[in-house]
């Protein structure tokens, strides 16, 4: 069972914690005596299997108290597991806590020292973790004043630094670290990507959805103690988010006739079980092409596992998605410059009026939302059954090479400025994906900005550059 | 049994650049922010002096029948200085576990040390106030002891001693914080039960079934043989056994319970 290229293997782990009654409980149990009366155990993890190879990046998700935590503390090997074995072949390094080692009387390069000495690097490594985090903080005389007086900014900033000069052969990490403000969150990220891609393997816990994606391949779902789901990263968010997104409605939706039910009703174990099955199942199905109703969009755009969640609007259904070229093939990859068209084909289920919005979001391979197209209110007339189309066009895909994913909806009230009350029919999360391919092949370009050239020469006195389409671009 | 007994050498021995390291940073850190910073290390064993000599010298004017003041002002610092060093370690030792909690998620750094670390940068009065002693047994006395070549064997032992009970001690206090809370009133009660300004033949016989039951009497005693007497005697032998015990038991207890005891941190 125990490869060598197996960096962390957990065999049937069970870990339980005593709900102890009284501190001589505790104190009884902790020593090795028996207590008479039975304690009552709580089961953080409940029979865990889990394999990882070396250098795999492994994204854990789960509501709070699911056990993410404990595991991280299993692996650390500081703790033991209540039954079960475990396996770690490789240092460990947990980037779980920041500060450990500060003292607010000594200098800012005091601190990096003293640390730093819990990093557990070599000599030389040392001296250049020492270098690499001076330069990294940025606060140049303040390097040698006191911890106490720094600004909050500051003192994080020097945290972070230290807390992430490692050289981790297995990298455990409780929520990604960042600090301070814009500029220093963006190089504290590009730091955190550095780490993260040296080799090493890596077990992060997140509660963002973007987060995962952008460091994690795969990724498991806690819940209760158990893995209820793994597999590619992509598929296990769009479940979990599917999964708290019903918790939310289930509570929303039972507050509002009734406020005094709403916590009482979701805390619920019938329901939250009730919940989790459907999305395991609709998972399963998709992945599962031969079940029943296996795909509802066959020969549409190429899908990356649907992922729809539950509708808050009834009457209307999101029945086929295509991703089109300029004389209406289905494609699933286009040219830079290209023309692209995205076809939504609705489906009433009963007759009626209705108001309708049709909304595609776009997003990047490794999650990060580019950009809204919402259209504006159409009122349509159908008949159950009847089914109505409407296109979104791309004149031309300026887009850099890649994958990208996209979201199709279909919203009944649609407010922009306030996004908090809008309510859709259907929603199909993160479920399709298309190529953009561009001239050259090594092109990192994010995205081809429209603009022209123009010298004072040819008439012109001052530089024209015209923004034609308004998108959100992140440029890394 | 060898390994047994080796175990936490070895461990040190792997490590000791680490631990190195962290001491000096604790010592450094225990002055840091205060003006004259490192010079408190030889200024409080050098205050104690004088406060005591005066004491003695000035206002009580007791001294064994067999001494003379200049000797017994020695006698009582050679006694003095270990057992503040062995109070304050034993004290700092304690809770050093508590108050440095994230340390234990750390996995790089072995967490045994940490009560080591705290214990060592703890007894820093004493290593210089050792050096202070052999000065003033010199202006005093006009002597010296050949036997005080082995004052640096009998710190040793008792950094085993005190390192020892702190594992056990540091690791209980996690889950029972009374430990801490009873702490100052044992070590008062220590110090009085330690003969460091009188001798065995001074007191009644009921106090003096407590000196020897107290284990930290012989290690008064043999820097007193070893100052001021000038004498090998048994109770180095004693020390000797007793710090083994100590240091042997408690770095297994130590590692035997600390995957109990985190869980309570």
């Amino acid at each position: 069972m125990n490869l060598p290229d197996d960096a962390i293997v957990f065999q049937n782990v069970c870990k339980t914690y005593g709900l102890y009654t009284s501190k001589w409980q505790m104190v009884k149990e902790a020593l090795g005596f028996k207590n008479k009366k039975e304690v009552q155990q709580f089961f953080a993890l409940n029979n865990v299997n889990l394999t990882i190879k070396k250098g795999e990046r492994i994204g854990l998700v789960g509501r709070n108290g699911a056990g993410k935590s404990t595991l991280l503390k299993l692996i650390t090997g500081n703790f033991a597991q209540t039954s079960g074995t475990i396996v770690v072949n490789g240092q460990v390094q947990a980037l779980m806590n920041t500060g450990v080692g500060f003292h607010p009387e000594f200098t800012g390069l005091e601190n990096i020292k003293a640390s730093l000495l819990y990093n557990g690097l070599s000599k030389d490594q040392f001296d250049v973790a020492v270098e690499d985090i001076i330069d990294f903080v940025e606060l140049g005389d303040f390097l040698h004043q006191p911890l106490k007086v720094y600004s909050l900014g500051m003192q994080s900033r020097l945290f972070f630094a230290v807390a992430t000069a490692i050289q981790p052969e297995i990298l455990i990490i409780d929520e990604v670290l960042g600090a301070g403000d814009a500029y220093f969150s963006a190089k504290s990220a590009e730091r955190m990507k550095k780490l993260t891609n040296s080799g090493c393997t890596l077990i992060l816990v997140s509660h963002s959805a973007q987060q995962v994606l952008q460091f994690c391949d795969h990724a498991y779902w806690l819940e209760s103690g158990e893995i209820v789901m793994q597999g590619e990263a992509i598929d296990i968010i769009k479940a979990y988010e599917e999964y708290t997104k019903k918790l939310e409605n289930e509570a929303n939706s039972n507050s509002n006739p009734q406020p005094i039910q709403s916590k009482s009703v979701i805390q619920s174990k019938w329901l939250r079980d009730k919940l989790l099955n459907e999305v395991l199942m609709n998972h399963n199905v998709m992945n599962n092409p031969m079940g029943q109703n296996a795909n509802p969009f066959a020969d549409s755009a190429k899908q990356i596992g649907i992922s729809r969640w539950p509708s808050l609007e009834s009457g209307l259904k999101i029945e086929d998605i295509r991703v089109l070229d300029a004389s209406g093939n289905v494609i699933n990859q286009v040219g830079v410059n290209q023309t692209l068209d995205i076809e939504i084909s609705i489906l009433a289920e009963e007759t009626g009026q209705y108001d309708v919005y049709f909304v595609i979001l776009l997003f990047t391979e490794d999650g990060r939302w580019l950009t809204r197209h919402a259209s504006s209110l159409q009122q349509v007339k159908l008949k159950q059954g009847e089914i109505y189309t409407t296109h979104l066009q791309y004149e031309q895909v300026l887009l850099g090479n890649g994958k990208y994913m996209f979201s199709a909806a279909i919203y009944k009230i649609l407010d922009l400025k306030d996004l908090s009350n809008a309510r859709y029919y259907d929603l199909l999360s993160r479920s399709f994906e298309f190529k953009v391919v561009g001239e050259y092949l090594d092109d990192t370009t994010v995205f081809h900005h429209p603009a022209r050239w123009s010298s004072p020469a040819n008439g012109q006195s001052r530089p024209a550059v015209t923004a034609q389409n308004q998108t959100m671009i992140e440029v890394q | 049994m060898i390994p047994f007994v080796m175990a936490p050498f070895k461990a040190i021995h792997a490590h000791f650049a680490l631990l190195e390291g962290t001491v000096r940073t604790e010592i450094v850190q225990k002055y840091a922010g205060s003006i004259i910073g490192l010079a408190w290390a030889f200024l409080y064993p050098l205050i104690l002096f004088f406060i005591y000599s005066t004491l003695y010298l000035v206002i009580f004017r007791i001294r064994p029948s067999d001494m003379t003041t200049n000797m017994y002002v020695v006698y009582i610092m050679s006694g003095l200085l270990p057992f503040l060093g062995f109070a304050e370690g034993l004290s700092a030792g304690t809770t050093s576990l508590s108050s440095k909690k994230s340390l234990l998620l750390n996995t790089v750094y072995p967490s045994e040390f940490i009560p080591l670390q705290v214990v060592l940068s703890s007894h820093m009065t004493l290593f210089v106030g050792i050096f202070l002693l052999l000065v003033a047994n010199l202006f005093l006395l006009h002597s010296l002891n050949w036997t005080v070549v082995i004052i640096p064997y009998l710190i040793l032992l008792q950094l085993m001693f005190t390192g020892g009970v702190v594992w056990v001690l540091s690791i209980l206090n996690l889950l029972i914080k009374d430990i801490q809370q009873s702490l100052s009133f044992i070590t008062m009660l220590l110090m009085i039960m330690s003969p460091i300004a009188y001798t065995p033949s001074m007191v009644p016989k009921a106090l003096k079934l407590m000196l020897y039951i107290n284990p930290f009497s012989y290690y008064v005693w043999s820097y007193q043989d070893l100052f001021v007497r000038g004498v090998v005697s048994y109770n180095l032998l004693i020390a000797t056994c007793i710090s083994m015990l100590s240091f042997t038991l408690g770095y297994h207890f130590y590692n035997k319970s600390k995957k109990v005891f985190y869980e309570f941190a």
